[in-house]
């Protein structure tokens, strides 16, 4: 019954959703020539998607064979979609499952042993709270203003030498010395998000609230927010000279994600790297920047190269920024903007405020003041392991798990063990994880793509 | 062509191993010239221009078009035991080489017999050089595993240095490390040896190979005489990708290098194959990279070497790989090798007494050589050949050729090839060298497309594989 209802309730936002979703940026939908479908074993083949349901398998249509190939998903490692169609919504909140699902939405009500929320994907739905760990409260007007890259297309590269920036199946590689930039209509306080991956000793300098247009030399540096970043640690540059924290130690040697919360209303900087922080400065005078832009600047050095990808790009005002922070805790805890947090049972949420209890009084915290609840004692029916049990990550942020049912022209439709039944447009999602609980290989360690090149 | 994103396949499929179950088959690797890659089984290379695959989880053989193919991989695998007798290597201009058994010449023709290919005769006229396999035996051949060596943290991690430390992995005939790490063995190096290795690198090389070493275990140079005994060795180190010097490293003496060599062609290399010569007797070592003498080293206190072990440390900074390890002895002597004739105008036959004699050799027959030379008709014992460079014939007209791969084969060598036809009983072959034949398949262990004429050698490179 309930299954009925949120599958009608789906239906329903669906259309809406479909209605609102941004036009892409070029012709081609999702899966469109250039997709990339990759193995676990490290293979991948360009192509486009035709369909897959569990009959068929995986139908991959490769430019260069004669007829589309049906492969069986036991070792298919993901899909990479050659474009994504942008999910336009206004949430207030991220909310991060026991399961590793994660999305963007808002919280309506909690009472009892649910959660009602909006979400972009199937409207007003409820969820148990066991499957919750942790709301993270988004900052005020916080709205994605770039998701990608899938193609060039508002980037401005320059100063280049041989091997400088170029775009390759979603991301930018540079060999050598040059800019990459973009014009984000920056005023406010930003986050920004991508991933680097590097051979060698890089170096990789972040101009932020820059005009990428007008880089010249290095005139920008004084007029603009700088941070640096080299496999050891990370910089911030500006006209009083740099100071530095070194990145944790245990990193992957070849790859991050890094965070950026630019917070000009407060006057801090907070650099984390796969969501650990790092550092965080007193920014001061550095945002005083003379543009609206970000701009990425790498120093030829012989034998290295740089990727950038899976950038996202956000807006956002008021006094605190995203909470990238999230620890799984035992019991439930709410934090507070001014970075005290308590313990507590947290009772509901409604009309705006959280009620807690604490040592036998109840609270009701207005939510404004709150920048993440985290719910203890989490837990969800696991979905059936397989190779059709698949997640998938949306333009802008978040992520679902599901079986899997059916993918073709009209849209993708599965079952997820929190939201039931499930339909999307195919457009909505940038990449398809399969074999969830596979053990990936060790690719830096085990000679494979890290020596992609070497091998004679 | 590429030669970095054509040799995905091969990454992939010695990926694969660390993926497959023990005792699965190995795959074949197929790399397009777009930069995809795919793991499977070569079923066929039809004349009309396809390439039929196998894939595991595919439900039907793929076709794909063969012009869209850059390389394909077969597995490691050795050669039949019939192999080890071929004696020689036959090598054309052009840079093909044959394996196989002089069995006789003429004025016109090469008679090498083979294990792939049966009988082949090959043009005389369009023979560079023979080159008689060294009758030196092979000590070491090739790096089959991890069993045998023992793997440790670094010296500095062993010392309590706060360092990222790893393992090296072992992958198809090769070792990987991309963190500090030390591996070695005691391959009971000659006192007169030939140490040969391929290594390949990204980011900043930073080695040390320890040789003549009786020690397992990495040694920290500024606690080594603190530490456990070991006996003395030779560090040969490559830092910075640039520098590399030759130090004897013996406890309670200090450090003296034997002079340090700067090769700035590494900065732009990511390979390199390292021919190491040494001789206790002669307390000499001397450092061949990519077949050239790069640097000869004598200590003049004598050879310190005390063990008959091999340790490569990779330090931060770099991600390795080490394959094609080779070790035998050496006769001594520094020009072993296929060297360029030295006389164009005559046939120049060399033995192993290090002579050579020029002449016109008018025949290999019944175990021996003749040679017509300016003092009359010599003939010499076939089995006390080295090699032998015939004179060049520059009116020789360069074949016309449809060559659309170049094969790599599993003994070494390679052949320029037109290859219409793969089945999984032969593959006919036609050769600007030699012509037609049928070759065994499992004489291969690389198939390079050439680019179509007029096609530009550069590929698209496919970036996210190699992060």
């Amino acid at each position: 019954m309930r299954d009925n209802a949120l599958m009608a309730g789906a239906l329903a936002c669906l259309a809406v959703f479909s209605a609102r979703a941004e036009a892409p940026a070029a012709t081609p939908s999702a899966g469109a020539a250039g997709s990339v479908l990759e193995f676990v074993d490290g293979s991948a083949l360009h192509g486009q998607l035709e369909r897959m349901d569990l009959e068929h398998g995986v139908s991959w249509l490769h430019p260069e064979a004669r007829s589309a190939i049906h492969f069986k998903p036991a070792h298919i490692d993901c899909i990479r979609f050659a474009r994504a169609e942008n999910v336009t919504m206004a949430p207030t909140c991220h909310l991060f499952f026991a399961n590793g699902d994660d999305i963007f939405g808002s919280v309506s009500n909690l009472d009892g042993g649910q959660l009602s929320l909006n979400t972009w994907f199937g409207g007003t739905l409820s969820v148990p709270r066991g499957a919750v760990s942790a709301i993270a409260f988004l900052p005020r007007g916080y709205r994605i203003v770039y998701e990608g890259p899938y193609d060039a297309g508002g980037w401005y590269v320059g100063n280049n030498a041989d091997q400088g920036w170029t775009y390759q199946d979603g991301g930018f590689v540079g060999a050598g010395a040059g800019t990459l930039g973009r014009d984000l209509g920056l005023t406010n306080s930003m986050t920004v998000e991508f991933d680097v991956a590097w051979t060698g000793q890089y170096s990789l300098l972040v101009s932020l609230y820059c005009d990428p247009r007008e880089f010249a030399g290095n005139s920008f540096l004084l007029e603009s927010t700088q941070i640096s970043f080299d496999p050891n640690t990370v910089r911030l540059v500006n006209a009083a000279g740099a100071a530095a924290a070194a990145l944790p130690a245990g990193l992957d040697q070849n790859k991050m994600r890094v965070t950026i919360h630019c917070n000009k209303e407060e006057g801090t900087l907070e650099v984390f790297v796969n969501d650990l922080l790092v550092k965080s400065w007193e920014a001061g005078n550095s945002y005083k920047g003379a543009g609206t832009g970000i701009l990425f600047r790498r120093v030829s050095m012989p034998g290295t190269t740089v990727r950038l990808s899976n950038f996202s790009m956000a807006a956002w005002s008021g006094r605190y920024g995203p909470d990238a922070s999230l620890t799984a805790t035992n019991g439930d805890f709410i934090h507070f903007i001014n970075h005290d947090r308590t313990g507590g049972k947290i009772t509901g949420i409604k009309d705006g405020k959280v009620t807690v209890s604490v040592g036998g009084s109840t609270l009701a915290v207005p939510l404004e003041r709150v920048t993440q609840i985290s719910l203890g004692g989490a837990g969800v029916p696991a979905e059936p392991s397989g190779p059709w049990e698949v997640r998938a990550h949306f333009p802008g942020g978040g992520s679902l798990s599901f079986q899997l049912e059916k993918w073709d022209e009209h849209g993708l439709s599965g079952k997820s063990a929190i939201f039931g039944p499930l339909e999307f447009q195919t457009g909505a999602i940038r990449r398809m994880d399969f074999n969830l609980h596979r053990p990936k290989a060790d690719l830096a360690g085990a000679g494979g793509r890290e020596f992609g090149d070497l091998d004679e | 062509m590429n030669r970095k994103h054509c040799q995905i396949a091969a990454a992939l499929a010695a990926l694969f191993v660390a993926l497959a179950p023990a005792g699965a088959q190995l795959p074949d690797g197929l790399a397009f010239r777009n930069g995809d890659a795919l793991n499977g089984k070569l079923l066929a290379i039809l004349p009309r221009g396809v390439v039929r695959w196998e894939h595991p989880d595919a439900a039907e053989p793929i076709e794909f078009k063969a012009a869209s193919v850059a390389q394909i991989d077969f597995p490691a695998h050795k050669p039949p035991p019939g192999a080890s007798n071929d004696l020689c290597r036959v090598f054309w201009p052009n840079g093909d080489a044959l394996d196989g058994n002089l069995v006789a010449l003429d004025l016109d023709t090469l008679t090498l017999e083979t294990w792939y290919a049966g009988t082949l005769k090959l043009p005389r006229a369009a023979v560079q050089s023979v080159a008689f396999t060294p009758r030196l035996p092979l000590v070491f051949a090739g790096i089959d595993g991890l069993e045998g060596w023992t793997q440790t943290n670094s010296a500095r991690a062993l010392a309590g240095v706060a360092v990222v430390t790893g393992k090296w992995s072992y992958r198809n005939g090769a070792f990987y490390a991309d963190k500090s790490a030390s591996i070695a063995r005691d391959l009971k190096l000659p006192d007169v040896a030939k140490i040969q290795f391929d290594m390949a690198w990204k980011g900043t090389l930073n080695l040390s190979v320890g040789l003549y070493t009786d020690s397992l275990q990495p040694i920290l140079l500024t606690e080594k005489d603190n530490g456990p005994d070991f006996g003395g060795f030779y560090s040969l180190r490559f830092q910075s990708t640039v520098f590399i010097s030759c130090t004897p490293i013996r406890k309670k003496d200090p450090l003296r290098s034997l002079g340090d060599l700067v090769v700035p062609s590494l900065n732009n290399k990511d390979r390199v194959h390292v021919d190491l010569r040494a001789s206790k007797p002669d307390h000499r070592i001397l450092l061949f990279l990519d077949g050239v003498l790069a640097k000869e080293w004598n200590d003049p206190g004598g050879f310190v070497g005390e063990g008959t072990g091999i340790r490569f440390v990779q330090n931060a900074g770099s991600t390795v790989k080490i394959g094609h390890l080779l070790v035998s002895k050496w006769n001594g002597r520094v020009d072993d090798g296929a060297a360029a004739p030295p006389d164009g105008a005559r046939d120049t036959v060399s033995s192993d007494s290090g002579a050579k004699i020029s002449g016109a050799v008018n025949a290999i027959l019944d175990g021996l050589v003749s040679v017509e030379t300016a003092a009359g008709l010599a003939q010499i014992p076939l089995d006390s050949v080295t090699g032998i460079d015939f004179a060049r014939h520059p009116g020789t007209p360069p074949k016309g050729s449809a060559a659309n791969v170049r094969a790599t084969l599993v003994q070494g060598g390679t052949l320029t090839l037109e290859l219409p036809n793969w089945r999984p009983d032969a593959v006919e072959v036609a050769s600007p060298d030699f012509g037609k034949a049928s070759f065994d398949p499992a004489a291969f262990s690389r198939l390079r497309f050439l680019p179509p004429e007029g096609k530009s050698t550069e590929e698209p490179k496919m970036e996210h594989l190699s992060f």
